[in-house]
């Protein structure tokens, strides 16, 4: 499974792990009806203690990110409606939460940080069509 | 170099060796030369000689012959300089266990010499045997040292030790029967490989050679194979379980801990120490010594068992009832004990019908005037209570007083010789006294006028005399048996024994909590046995200032125990007691234990 | 029923030198709690006297309800132990060492016993004595392990460890969690294995618990506080808060630890301080360690 925890961060491991299958599931890694992994075949392979994961796990499945069958492991759950852009743009919300409080701090002006980002947006995507091409070639 | 010699395990460990080879054997020396002076023989020098040898032997066998430690070999000193400070420690240990024994020796001939006013070993001779030894010595150590390999530690061979021990002792045995110069031959041969082997040390000590060390680690097959071939034998259960956990708990306590006390060298000692608590010395003794031996036997029983204890750690974190443990610490040795003890008897029984019996009843002069008296075994005497002696009435009449001494100076117990021939006394007298003492010793009566006409001759001044050289009743009739006197001294002794040792394990346990530091704990230990050591010291104190004589004193319980031997409740009452107290001593050393505490070893 | 009842435990080793002052907590089964403290805090003393290896002077223990030092049998054939001092007899084989441990535990496993010394690559002829301390460490915890203990007592398990032997040992540990549900009380300087495997942690200072807090909580519920040396920030008034537990004068600035959530702890220092710009963060367990720790001298 993709999750990566840094016990030393400083963000509980289980807020850790959350925010990690949500992102996969946002980003589409994580596809509707896919199972996750048991608790005990988690912590076993992550080296965790798996009451921590079970403490992720029912925090999903209150988010509503995952859902419980009866005997069968927990499954992400099929997205309804623009349940996905949601989670797509919580995502997105959660990332720009710091660079928000970046530029509070930097004191720069807020169309100046808005300019900046549309730079980087564009430079990226142009980053990504001459990656294509180099590939094509 | 002080530090090095400071930090040097031989010398931090020397006072426990000292006081577990040096002392006990040089203390069975003395013992020997009493024997050798109650069977009226000479002593051999020699035996002290072996018993230094045998001493630092054991010392060098069972104890701690590092060269450096690893801490040390990361110290900015040349190789040569640490070996320089072992050779010295060596050195120091050697000569710390010649003069314990040494002085232990000589104290014990100037005691023997207040006594009976015998020199066992003259002075001169043992001067020059001390050079002997001490040559000798250095020269064991010189051969000792082996520099190739280049290891930090000895390889402590004990096949080695031993064969290199012996050797020098023959050297030294055979150059001391030559003359007192010779010592100098391997005094100079010791500074000659001395120095030959200090030339040879290198830069550096390693600390394992390169073919030496470890076994290459088993690859994951070979892994996978064993584990297979363990999984396939069956479970140790019952009774092979029971004898492998009581095995490692022995094992953890005696051997595994820190201290290491061999097995190989502390059943030895208990067993002898058994064997001297039976009748055994009754084969040089006239009466058996045994109630002096007490605290002896005690004293090894302590200095084997109480710093052990310290081991619990090893085993405490498993379930196992420390009852248990206690068990398996305290019952081997009692087991060792019991089997000396048995062995004791088992030798005197074999050698009961042997020729070479002593003779315990002797026709002598007096130390203190030139009269002839009638010399009985103690214990052959009789016991009057109130200090009223009795006097002597032959059956015609002639009377006489009868030789008594008291039980110690102020008391008024006395132990009197009834069979006494003081001067004046008639042939017919001394030949009467003779059979009713062979009667009362061997419980046989001879004939008298066989008596009178084998032994006795009229002196020309009209005493008394032999006709001999002695009173060779024994020989003379070998059918002759003592007559055993008996009772429950077994059980008395190995009472007090096993009280003594469980009352001073006690003692020792209450140290064994955490916040006591090492010191006190060592301090309590030294205490107690030193507690040991000086009791067995009282009886000659008492003989040299003639508070109390230990012959008297000895038999006096000897006829004691005897009399309660003839009364079967008196015995089942001392067999009760000892029973009980044994048993209660045990229990609350047990429960003492269960409650002792787990200290953190060092590491 | 409380697996570890420790109430009011007092000890001292010499007059007048507490180890132990008055410590009282509990764990209820399934909980895995590290104990942090400084060297000499008292950790290992709290685990040998719930051994039943010391006596607590004053206070009473219980563990599963009994006394181990009146039932010591009972208490220790529940328990797995380990410690950072080599406990083990150094002249037995591997494979003698659990053959003695397979007859003291009814509930041994012996599958697993092997399955462990096989994957920790150790042969069941060698000696203790000529293992590493890693190695040592292993057979340890596999005796520990493989009778699957209610109660796991580790005394710094992992010391002297290298980081490989640090992580199987951690994951035997969660096997055994989750294969038999079993209790753990570790005390730990590794403070990342504490944030893998504890759910609780109970922090000890001199004696005394500074902290007893769900990990979670711990991260969540407190903030660590680096406060820019400006006018109106002073110690005095920093730790006259009353939700700040502790603060430490740092060259540049002074961490502070608050038990409020960063956004709060913000707030609260700007209204109450008018101090602005400070980095408030959740806190990794070895920051509120030292930070509290350093904080309370």
């Amino acid at each position: 499974m993709l999750i990566v925890v840094d016990p030393h961060s400083g963000v509980p491991v289980y807020r850790q792990i959350m925010d990690q299958v949500k992102f996969h599931v946002a980003t589409g890694l994580l596809k509707p009806g896919e199972e996750l992994p048991s608790t005990r075949a988690l912590s076993s392979e992550m080296g965790i203690n798996p009451m921590t994961i079970s403490k992720a796990y029912s925090f999903l499945e209150r988010d509503g990110v995952v859902e419980r069958r009866p005997g069968r492991p927990l499954v992400v759950k099929a997205h309804e409606g623009g349940a996905l852009k949601d989670r797509k743009i919580e995502q997105l919300r959660e990332s720009f939460a710091p660079t928000v409080r970046m530029v509070k701090q930097l004191g720069i002006n807020e169309n100046e940080a808005i300019r900046i980002l549309i730079d980087m947006l564009s430079s990226a995507s142009a980053g990504d069509t001459d990656r294509e091409r180099e590939n094509e070639k | 170099m002080l530090n090095l010699l400071k930090q040097n395990p031989m010398i931090r460990t020397l006072p426990r060796w000292l006081a577990v080879s040096a002392v006990p054997v040089a203390l069975i020396v003395n013992l020997n030369m009493g024997i050798a002076l109650g069977y009226k023989q000479t002593f051999d020098p020699l035996v002290m000689l072996a018993a230094v040898w045998l001493s630092f032997t054991i010392f060098l066998v069972f104890g701690e012959v590092t060269r450096c430690t690893p801490f040390e070999m990361a110290l900015p000193i040349p190789a040569r300089r640490l070996w320089l400070a072992h050779i010295t420690s060596t050195v120091i240990s050697a000569l710390a266990i010649l003069v314990v024994t040494v002085g232990l020796v000589a104290g014990g001939v100037w005691l023997l010499w207040r006594l009976s006013g015998r020199l066992m070993l003259p002075v001169d001779e043992m001067g020059g045997l001390t050079a002997h030894v001490c040559a000798g010595l250095f020269l064991a150590i010189a051969f000792l040292q082996n520099p190739l390999p280049p290891l930090h530690r000895l390889p402590r061979s004990g096949v080695r030790v031993v064969l290199v021990m012996a050797v020098t002792l023959a050297l030294v045995v055979l150059l001391s029967k030559i003359g007192t110069w010779t010592a100098l031959i391997p005094l100079l041969l010791a500074a000659a490989v001395g120095l030959r082997r200090y030339q040879s040390v290198p830069r550096v000590f390693t600390l394992f050679t390169a073919d030496a060390g470890g076994a290459k680690p088993a690859s994951r097959d070979e892994i996978t194979a064993g584990w297979k071939a363990h999984a396939a034998a069956s479970t140790p259960r019952g009774a092979v379980f029971a004898r492998l956990l009581h095995r490692t708990i022995f094992r953890c306590f005696y051997v595994g801990g820190k201290r290491k006390f061999s097995p190989w060298l502390t059943f030895p000692f208990i067993v002898l120490f058994g064997a001297l608590l039976s009748v055994v010395d009754t084969l040089w003794f006239e009466d058996s010594q045994r109630f002096l031996y007490v605290p002896m036997a005690v004293y090894v029983l302590i200095s084997f068992t109480a710093q052990p204890l310290g081991a619990l750690y090893l085993v405490d974190s498993l379930p196992i009832s420390r009852r248990r443990v206690w068990n398996v610490l305290v019952i081997p040795y009692v087991a060792a004990l019991l089997a000396g003890y048995g062995l004791g008897m088992a030798v005197v029984a074999l050698r009961a019908d042997t020729a070479g019996k002593g003779e315990v009843i002797h026709f002598l002069q007096g130390k203190s005037d030139g009269n002839t008296y009638l010399y009985v075994p103690a214990s052959a005497m009789k016991i009057a209570w109130d200090s009223e002696v009795p006097k002597t009435t032959s059956p015609w009449g002639e009377t006489h007083e009868a030789w008594s001494r008291p039980l110690h100076r102020w008391s008024r117990v006395r132990l009197y010789s009834p069979y006494h021939t003081p001067p004046g006394s008639s042939l017919e007298f001394v030949a009467w006294q003779i059979s009713r003492a062979v009667e009362a010793v061997y419980g046989e009566a001879l004939n008298l006028d066989e008596i009178a006409s084998r032994y006795l001759e009229t002196r020309a001044d009209g005493s008394v005399g032999l006709r001999g050289e002695r009173l060779t009743i024994q020989k003379d009739n070998p059918h002759l048996r003592r007559i055993p006197h008996g009772g429950p001294v077994f059980p008395f002794l190995m009472g007090s024994v096993f009280v003594l040792w469980m009352l001073a394990s006690i003692v020792y346990m209450q140290t064994l909590r955490a916040g006591v530091t090492k010191r006190t704990q060592a301090l309590v230990m030294w205490a107690l046995m030193a507690a040991m050591l000086l009791w067995w010291f009282v009886p000659f104190v008492l003989a040299v200032t003639h508070v109390a004589d230990p012959e008297i004193v000895t038999g006096f319980l000897v006829i004691v125990f005897g009399r309660i031997g003839a009364s079967a409740w008196a015995t089942l009452l001392v067999w009760g007691a000892a029973i009980a107290l044994s048993a209660a001593a045990y229990a609350f050393a047990s429960g003492r234990f269960v409650r002792v505490e787990v200290v953190r070893e060092e590491v | 029923m409380k697996v570890v009842e420790f109430v009011n435990i007092h000890r001292a080793y010499k007059k007048g030198f507490d180890v132990l002052k008055g410590v009282t907590f509990s764990i209820e089964p399934g909980e895995v709690v590290g104990l942090l403290g400084k060297n000499g805090a008292g950790k290992t003393t709290l685990i040998r006297i719930a051994m039943g290896m010391l006596e607590a002077q004053q206070g009473e223990v219980r563990i599963f309800g009994m006394d181990p030092r009146e039932k010591p049998i009972e208490v220790k054939r529940r328990i797995g132990y380990v410690s950072e001092d080599q406990i083990l007899p150094p002249f037995l084989r591997v494979g003698e060492v659990i053959d003695m441990h397979r007859g003291l535990f009814p509930d041994w496993d012996n599958d697993m016993a092997l399955r462990l010394s096989e994957r920790f690559g150790l042969s069941p002829r060698e000696r203790i004595r000529s293992l590493s301390k890693g190695q040592a460490r292993q057979v340890a915890l596999l005796c520990a392990v493989s009778h699957k203990p209610e109660l796991l007592l580790l005394d710094e398990p992992a010391g002297g460890l290298d980081p490989a032997a640090r992580r199987e040992f951690l994951e035997t540990s969660i096997q055994l969690l989750n294969e038999a549900g079993s209790t753990i009380l570790f005390s730990s300087h590794h403070l990342t294995d504490v944030e893998r495997m504890a759910g609780r942690v109970v922090m000890i200072h001199e004696g005394s618990i500074l902290v007893d807090s769900d990990m979670d909580a711990l991260h969540e519920d407190y903030t660590l506080a680096l406060i820019p040396r400006v006018n109106g920030a002073t110690t005095k008034k920093i730790i006259a808060h009353e939700d700040c537990l502790s603060v430490r004068e740092r060259s540049d600035a002074m961490h502070a630890v608050f038990r409020l959530d960063p956004s709060r702890t913000a707030a609260v220092l700007e209204r109450d301080l008018g101090v602005t710009g400070v980095n408030c963060r959740n806190v990794a367990l070895e920051d509120m360690f030292i930070e509290l720790v350093e904080g309370q001298e």
